[in-house]
Formats: C-alpha cells, sequence, structure tokens
C-alpha cells in the first residue's frame, strides 16, 4: 500500500517540462534539446503552497548544468516549504555565450509571472536562485532586468523580468577582479572575453542598483571560487541600500548544493527558510 | 535583560550617565581582580580602578576544556554585563565551555591602552591558571561585543609570548587567544563608518592621533598569527554597520586566517544573543557552536 501511495504520489508529482519559446528561442542555432531553454515545473503541495515561486538555475560554469543536486533537488526542497520550484535549462557554452542565459532567465521569470494565475502564484514572490555560474546569472537576472513591452505581441513579453528576490549559493559575480573566475568566463563570453565593456557588465558587483530585489548570499571560506565574488556583492548591495543577508561558513568546498550530507552546512537551508518568512515570501495569502 | 532594560541602558551610555548600571552588577561568577596589588596606570582604589573576571566555569559533568574571555559591548564608556555578560556566560556553560566575563578599564577614567592591557592579562590569567580551573591552555579564546568586539579585534592583533623571566607567572604566559568571536564588532576607526563614540571614548584627546587611529584600526593588523574567527552582524544594524565586519573578514582572508562570517538582514545594534522579536536571530549562537565543534574545541 505504502509503495503504491509513494508510486501515485510520484505520478503526481511527475514534473511538467515548458519550454520557453515554443517558436524557437532567439539567437538558437539548432533544433536540438539543448537549443531548447526550458523549465521544468514541481508545483507544490496544495495544502503547503505560499503562493511564492522560485526558478533554480544548476551551476555547471556556463558549459553544463548540473540539474540534480543543483536542480531537482533544489526545487523539491522549495516545495517542503510551500515554495513552487521551476529548474531552468538555460542555454550554455560553448554553443552559446553571452546574452542568451540573459535572455533565458528573463524570460523565464516573465513566463512564471504571464502565467501565474493559471499555476497559482502570486506575481510579486517570483524570486530566482542559482548556484556558482548558475549564481551569476542569478546576479544578472538581479541587476538586469526590464518592466516588459505594453505593447507586444507575445503576452510573455509585456511583464516584467524583475525578480522579487535572489539567492545566490557559491555563485560566481565578477569577470573584472583579481580574483575573476576566467573558465566561466570564457564559455560565457566566447570570442568577446577580452571585451573590457562586456565584462564590467557582467560583473555583477558593477551592476547592483537601488532597484535589485533583496538578496541572499551563501558561501564558505574553503570555496575554490572565493568568497570574495559574495563578499563583493553584498558590499554593492550596501551601498544601494538594498536589503541582503549574507553567510560565509569556514568549512565547505565548491559545490554542495543544498549541503544536506555535512552536519554544518546542513543548516544553511535553514537560514535561507528564515529569511524568506521574514521577508514575508512564505505568508499564505 | 527585558527590552525595556535595554533601552534605559542605551539611553544611559547614549547620554554619558554610566554609573546606574554598575551598581548593581548582573554578574554572579565568583570575581579574580586581575592585578590584586593595582592595576598598571591605574588612577585610584574603587571598583572601576580594579578590571577583575567573574568566573563561569563549566560545570564537572559538562565541561570540554574550552575557555572564552567575554568582553560586552558599551562603546568603551560602560558595559552591557547582562545581555553581553551574564547571559554568554549561561550560553557558554550549557555548551560546556568556561567562560570569564570581563570587566574592563574604560571612558571617561580610563583610556587606550587600559582596556588593551586587561584583555592582553585576562588572556595571561587565564591560561596560567588554567589546572586550576580546568581549562586546556590551547584553547582559550576571547569574544566581544561591539565596542567589546574592538578590544577583541585588537587581542587577536595585539599579543605576545609573555616574558619567560617575569616574577608574576602570569607575566610568563602568553596572551594570544587562541581563537575570536567577534559580535557586531567596531573595527575600523579609519573609516567613516566607525563608531564615533567608541573612538572618543577609547582614544580621549588623542582622537586625532593618526598613528594611534591606524594602530587600534585592527583590519590593518591582522598577520598569519591571528587565530581563527568567527564573526555575527546585522545588515540593519546601524549603529556599528556590517562593513566593520567585512574589512576585518576580508583582511583574515588576505592572511590566510580561517574564519566564518554570518550576516543575518534583520536586527538592530546590540541585539546580544538573540531576542524574541527576531526569532530568526536565535540561531546565530547555534552557528557559532557549530563553528567552534568544527573546530575542535568543543573535544572532551
Amino acid at each position: 500500500m505504502i509503495a503504491l501511495a509513494a508510486f501515485i504520489a510520484l505520478l503526481q508529482a511527475e514534473p511538467a517540462r515548458e519550454a520557453l519559446w515554443p517558436k524557437g528561442a532567439p539567437g538558437a542555432v539548432g533544433e536540438e534539446e539543448r537549443d531548447k531553454p526550458s523549465i521544468t515545473r514541481f508545483p507544490a503541495p496544495a495544502d503547503k503552497a505560499t503562493g511564492a515561486a522560485c526558478i533554480v538555475c544548476p551551476g555547471g560554469g556556463y558549459g553544463n548544468l548540473m540539474t540534480t543536486y543543483e536542480g531537482d533537488d533544489v526545487a523539491r526542497w522549495l516545495n517542503g516549504i510551500g515554495v513552487h520550484g521551476f529548474v531552468l535549462r538555460y542555454r550554455v557554452g560553448p554553443r552559446y555565450n553571452h546574452p542568451s542565459p540573459m535572455l533565458d532567465v528573463q524570460r523565464a521569470i516573465r513566463m512564471i509571472r504571464a502565467r501565474a494565475a493559471e499555476w497559482n502564484i502570486d506575481p510579486a514572490k517570483i524570486g530566482v536562485w542559482g548556484f556558482s555560474a548558475g549564481g551569476h546569472l542569478t546576479a544578472t537576472a538581479a541587476t538586469h532586468f526590464d518592466e516588459g513591452k505594453a505593447d507586444a505581441e507575445d503576452p510573455i513579453d509585456r511583464v516584467s523580468s524583475r525578480p522579487d528576490f535572489a539567492v545566490m549559493t557559491y555563485p560566481v559575480i565578477s569577470y573584472v577582479a583579481p580574483y575573476a573566475h576566467s573558465g566561466s568566463m570564457k564559455l560565457l563570453m566566447g570570442a568577446k572575453a577580452d571585451d573590457l565593456q562586456l565584462r564590467e557588465f557582467l560583473s555583477l558587483e558593477k551592476q547592483v542598483k537601488p532597484t535589485t530585489p533583496p538578496c541572499f548570499l551563501m558561501h564558505s571560506s574553503e570555496d575554490r571560487v572565493p568568497a570574495e565574488h559574495s563578499v563583493d556583492f553584498y558590499l554593492a548591495l550596501r551601498k544601494a541600500k538594498v536589503p541582503a543577508e549574507l553567510h560565509v561558513y569556514e568549512r565547505g568546498p565548491h559545490g554542495y548544493g543544498l549541503g544536506l550530507k555535512d552536519p554544518v552546512l546542513k543548516s544553511w537551508p535553514e537560514r535561507l527558510t528564515d529569511w524568506l518568512r521574514v521577508r514575508g515570501m512564505l505568508t499564505k495569502k | 535583560m527585558t527590552n525595556i532594560m535595554r533601552v534605559a541602558v542605551l539611553t544611559m551610555l547614549a547620554t554619558g550617565v554610566l554609573t546606574a548600571q554598575d551598581k548593581k552588577s548582573p554578574l554572579v561568577g565568583p570575581i579574580e581582580v586581575l592585578w590584586p596589588k593595582g592595576a598598571p596606570l591605574a588612577q585610584g582604589e574603587e571598583e572601576k580602578d580594579k578590571p577583575n573576571l567573574s568566573l563561569y566555569l563549566a560545570p564537572a559533568d559538562k565541561a570540554n576544556g574550552a575557555a572564552v574571555v567575554v568582553c560586552p559591548g558599551g562603546g568603551y564608556g560602560g558595559l552591557a554585563k547582562d545581555h553581553e555578560g551574564h547571559q554568554v556566560g549561561q550560553f557558554f556553560n550549557s555548551i560546556g565551555v568556561s567562560a570569564f566575563i570581563l570587566t574592563y578599564r574604560h571612558a571617561p577614567k580610563y583610556r587606550h591602552p587600559c582596556p588593551m592591557l586587561d584583555v592582553q592579562r585576562a588572556i595571561r590569567t587565564v591560561r596560567a591558571r588554567a589546572e586550576e580551573w580546568k581549562v586546556d591552555p590551547k584553547r582559550i579564546g576571547v569574544m566581544g561585543f561591539s565596542a567589546g568586539g574592538h578590544l577583541t579585534s585588537t587581542a587577536v592583533t595585539h599579543f605576545d609570548d609573555g616574558k619567560a623571566d617575569a616574577e608574576d607567572p602570569i607575566d610568563k604566559a602568553s596572551c594570544r587567544p587562541d581563537f575570536g568571536i567577534l559580535v557586531y564588532p567596531v573595527i575600523a576607526l579609519d573609516k567613516p563608518y566607525t563608531h564615533q563614540g567608541s573612538k572618543k571614548n577609547l582614544l580621549g584627546d588623542k582622537v586625532n592621533d593618526p598613528e594611534l587611529v591606524e594602530d587600534l584600526s585592527c583590519e590593518k593588523r591582522v598577520t598569519d598569527k591571528t587565530p581563527p574567527c568567527f564573526l555575527f552582524h546585522t545588515t540593519a544594524d546601524t549603529g556599528v554597520p556590517p562593513e566593520n565586519s567585512i574589512d576585518f573578514y576580508l583582511a583574515l582572508r588576505k592572511a590566510k586566517v580561517p574564519a566564518e562570517l554570518h550576516i543575518y538582514e534583520r536586527g538592530p545594534h546590540g541585539i546580544g544573543l538573540g531576542n524574541d522579536k527576531f526569532p530568526e536571530l536565535k540561531s546565530w549562537p547555534e552557528r557559532l557552536s557549530a563553528w567552534m565543534g568544527v573546530r575542535g574545541l568543543l573535544k572532551k
């Protein structure tokens, strides 16, 4: 009986994947799976759902996507606190460079907002959460956004791409600082990696503005992507007077995701839950 | 301490009326005077001329050998002995750590270097008497809140090995702490976001002495000999902005000193170990004990 119930629950939870551009993504160079950015929907159970939603951007250095421990696992964890999860499959290098990943995350936010009523989502509680290079994409979404085009033909293009909150876990932030992450930079910028203007545009500590949404940052001092990435972003948020929280644990490698297997790191998602609650994101309407 | 009391104390600190809270100390541990024959630079024989430790020794069944000298805050003009002293002692005892709450000298009667001499002496005292107090002399930390956090930053950057040929056995012991815990600390006396009140109280008429300001902006004094540190702050702290903790954390990073930093979003200055108004902040002492555990400081 239990096995059957679990099986039925699994069937119900079967996530639905939605292509961001059913007629083809802008700049697409083919018709394969990797040419079709998508969001995979993990709805929160009805009895827990708060109306909040969060896009999850897996890491992978802009050359790959870690869609399990930085994707599906995270979406399911979000479901546990009543948040709808959407795992974003964004286009990556070397096949795709900037601006494709940015266009994809912006489109994902717009799509969820445009279809909020259909999915029982509060259009003012749509966040983005990313890991490593996905953290860079999250910081990009939190600093480069627009209100949408009121006269657009596609209803999705009419809504804002500004996230309502952003969570960055061991993010890459800067491509101009001495500690810049060169691996993901080459995959993100391709032949334009030497374009200083572009590097500045994608060094998100330089792009924070007062309208950047509240942010939560998690890093560890031991991470090979140096903690300065998160610290400098936090300082930029402070200058712009954007509410922010920053946790830098001493121990912890790069890429632990939720960290649930580590006796100390496993506490960090609790800090995030508290923060989302304090910010009113988990209050049922 | 209730919020009303805290507001009252803060008001007293703000107005410079500091005597009321010192009359009835909330510290209940036995008192050890740091210099029984009189402190260096002492200007009298009163209570406030005799820096001391209030001993909160861990219960025998829990004691793991770790010890922390605790420096309450109070803008170098007073000491918040309850929520940044007594309550901290109780917290440490609950995780098997012995706490030594430091009553250090402060303004208006005392300026630098008195607070520094007092915390250094406190660390030496605990180390010299480690056996008597069942403390591991290699696990003696220092912790401080606000201005006490500044004093902690001073202790982790200004220390010596002791004098082998000193007469006083306490002077033979090192005053290097084995770890540091900085709670909404005042750090950078040279920056616009410093706490001006603490700076003035600490330096008195030398408040504009550039050499002194530089020496006591301890983010500039961090070396690879600085012990591992844990920092806690809140973004909403307007009294002492979190940039103070960030500066210190970044200096520790540069010197490759192990460090942990937690900056919660909410919570005003002087939150101590947290309270019911900000339930999420009650988790920060857990982060601290987890860090101490990871660093092997809580092993019996």
